[in-house]
């Protein structure tokens, strides 16, 4: 080989040389730019959780149970609810405590809620939005107009399914997730006093909450584990397949997914009342100051603050939260005993 | 064979290499500056999202407001006036189902006990612990942590009215007078007319807001047994009072990095809570600005976070009274 041969080896080995580590740097500046965004993206979700969870607690204090249910403080007697019409436990627990093996016992173990979206969701019906829609031109007999000749809505079935199946498969789902499989969930475990007396304030000192049958610790976590808190929960729900059996698998995504905690109160009161309810006992020269004076004919449920479709923040503020309000929500430091 | 280029072909070279070169400089300048721009790019991006995290964390802990490590950054916490982070004891027992909790009270308002005196029934003092204890524990949240705390204390369908041991109801929840809160502490905000007709939440921020600040001003002003109002139909509605004023000033601005390079885009939040037309707002707002290129971007959010109660939890400062 000669010298020039030789020195334009060197040459065009260097800039490749030169030219792989540039490569090289921005696929890893690249790559850790995607982590800290994935980092970043499972602390969203973790942060969605939370409010998924409020709402999990608001609803399932009153639906949910095949029954209606009168809230988790039960607002006839005080007792632990869900209970029905009747006062009958929704849940397996102790009459006089609420106590239980699992949720919604109080003490029990926690519920546990993996929030990827169903390929079909149990009882799903079609999304058909009009089923009967009324003629383009239509007739002087209004029943002809205005007809349910199609029923709805209608079930979400698929036709392979044989009749004997149809029902129990719609009523069932069908859990199979569409994308982002365990991008998120949420775990909801309802305190016991003792938990309640054990919180503690962010420097580590006693800080006893008031206990209600209403107290709740909520995780909310951002990452693949479906919620499972160790492998040995993994193994107590038999799931070791949703891991291909792979504990350290499992282990991995639990250590690279957010959670975040929190515990609540929450109360049957809705709010969202109004003030225009109220009439003083004295004279209002001009009626009150928003028109509709006590001498108005105008009902209460067309004064200005009961209009919803008014789409503005002035004609919107009765929202009532007709599953129940939090009385607090206090983000913990770190992990309760129990969750 | 010639032994070296005639001046015309060297002239040629030498221009198209000067064109070559300065392209080459132009492109190398160009790529400088992309890569440049990426940085910045990715560097704003960072920032963003560690701005995010941030605000989320300092909702969820109150931080700005009461910073549970430093005692120097604990404006709130004063005794002497209602302060939201002062120490407070009482009975945290709110079931609705118990009696004691229950508001008994004249929904059409009570000066001249034209439809009967509900004083008689539940006032402060009174001698059944069951009638006496929503209209004390509400005036012990009201004057030890203030207005935006009695609203955040007692469940959402309370009705903020009370009479006190002499049976007339209590001037503070009850008279619509735009007062100077530091010399006569007021809850109703004063958009109508003054009545005394009783208000719940819905009532009592319909056109109002009431908002927690470390702002030195509005604090020695006693906003914190005040409120502030969009407008007032009848009479002046003090310039210091006004919702407007309430979104200007109650608001914590935080420099999550104090120490970056001069050069990168400085980040800055803006945490506000208040409670304004029923609705709980806990505000963050995320800002970059370049200081490059003057640039600046805004993000805005609303998260459900922790509650004033719960930020009081997290420090320890409710006590149960003693059995």
């Amino acid at each position: 080989m000669s010298a020039r041969a030789g020195a334009v080896l060197i040459v065009v080995s260097g800039m490749a040389a030169l030219i792989a580590a540039l490569t090289l740097a921005f696929l890893v500046r690249m790559r850790s730019d995607a982590e800290e965004a994935a980092a970043f993206d499972r602390q969203a979700q973790a942060r969605l959780m939370v409010t998924a969870a409020l709402a999990y607690v608001q609803e399932t204090a009153r639906l949910g149970w095949d029954d209606e249910a009168f809230g988790w403080i039960d607002v006839r007697d005080g007792s632990a609810g869900p209970r029905d019409v009747r006062g009958a436990m929704l849940y397996d627990g102790d009459r006089a405590t609420g106590r239980g093996p699992v949720f919604p016992a109080v003490g029990g173990r926690a519920a546990r809620c993996a929030t990827w979206l169903w390929r079909r969701p149990p009882s799903a019906v079609e999304q058909t939005v009009n089923y009967n829609p009324l003629p383009s031109a239509p007739g002087p007999d209004w029943r002809a107009n205005i007809s349910y000749a199609e029923a709805e809505p209608r079930p979400l079935t698929d036709p392979g399914w044989t009749a004997a199946e149809r029902v129990e498969r719609w009523r069932r789902g069908d859990p199979q997730p569409v994308g982002g499989e365990g991008v998120a969930w949420f775990r909801c475990y309802r305190m016991t006093p003792e938990d309640c007396a054990a919180h503690r304030a962010g420097d580590g000192t006693p800080a006893p909450l008031h206990w209600s049958p209403a107290v709740f610790a909520l995780t909310c976590g951002g990452g693949g584990t479906l919620g499972y808190a160790d492998w040995d929960e993994v193994l107590a729900d038999g799931a070791e397949a949703s891991f291909g059996g792979d504990r350290a698998l499992f282990e991995d995504l639990r250590a690279n997914q957010a959670v975040l905690w929190y515990a609540c109160e929450w109360s049957p009161m809705q709010g969202g009342f109004s003030h225009k309810y109220f009439h003083a006992d004295y004279p209002v020269p001009g009626g009150f100051p928003d028109g509709y004076g006590r001498t108005s004919t105008i009902p209460w449920s067309q004064t200005p603050t009961n209009r919803p479709w008014k789409d503005d923040t002035s004609h919107r503020p009765n929202s009532r939260g007709f599953g129940g309000t939090f009385l607090w929500i206090e983000r913990l430091a770190g992990p309760p005993d129990r969750w | 064979m010639r032994a070296a280029f005639t001046l015309i072909e060297a002239l040629i070279a030498v221009g198209l290499s000067v064109v070559i070169c300065g392209a080459a400089y132009a492109a190398l300048r160009a790529t400088t500056q992309c890569v440049a721009r990426a940085e910045r790019l990715a560097i704003e991006n960072r920032l963003l999202r560690a701005g995010v995290g941030a605000a989320m964390d300092q909702l969820d802990f109150w931080t700005p407001w009461d910073d549970p490590g430093d005692p120097s950054r604990q404006p709130l916490r004063g005794t002497s006036f209602a302060a939201p982070f002062a120490p407070l004891t009482v009975d945290r027992d709110l079931d609705p189902s118990r009696p004691h909790a229950w508001w008994r009270g004249m929904p059409t308002g009570n000066p001249y006990k034209t439809y009967g005196d509900a004083a008689l029934v539940s006032r402060v003092g009174h001698p059944d612990p069951e009638r006496r204890w929503l209209p004390e524990t509400m005036t012990t949240v009201a004057r030890t942590l203030g207005n935006y705390a009695l609203l955040d204390y007692l469940p959402a369908n309370t009705v903020y009215q009370a009479f006190g041991e002499d049976g007339v109801e209590l001037a503070e929840f009850a008279v619509c007078e735009m007062t100077d809160p530091r010399a006569r502490p007021r809850l109703s905000v004063p958009i109508g007319v003054t009545n005394d007709m009783p208000r719940d939440i819905s009532g009592l921020t319909f056109a109002a807001g009431y908002a927690i600040t470390t702002d030195p001003a509005l604090v020695a002003a006693g906003v914190d047994r005040g409120g502030f109002a969009d407008y007032r139909l009848y009479g002046p509605l003090d310039a210091r009072w006004t919702t407007a004023e309430m979104h200007a000033r109650c608001v914590e601005r935080v420099a999550p990095l104090p120490v970056a390079p001069t050069h990168w885009p400085r980040l800055s939040l803006g945490l506000r809570r208040f409670v304004y037309f029923n609705r709980w707002v806990s505000l963050a707002e995320v800002r970059i600005a370049d200081p490059v290129s003057g640039a600046q971007m805004k993000l805005h959010l609303t998260l459900a976070t922790t509650t004033l109660r719960g930020a009081r939890q997290q420090r320890g400062l409710d006590r149960d009274p003693a059995p």
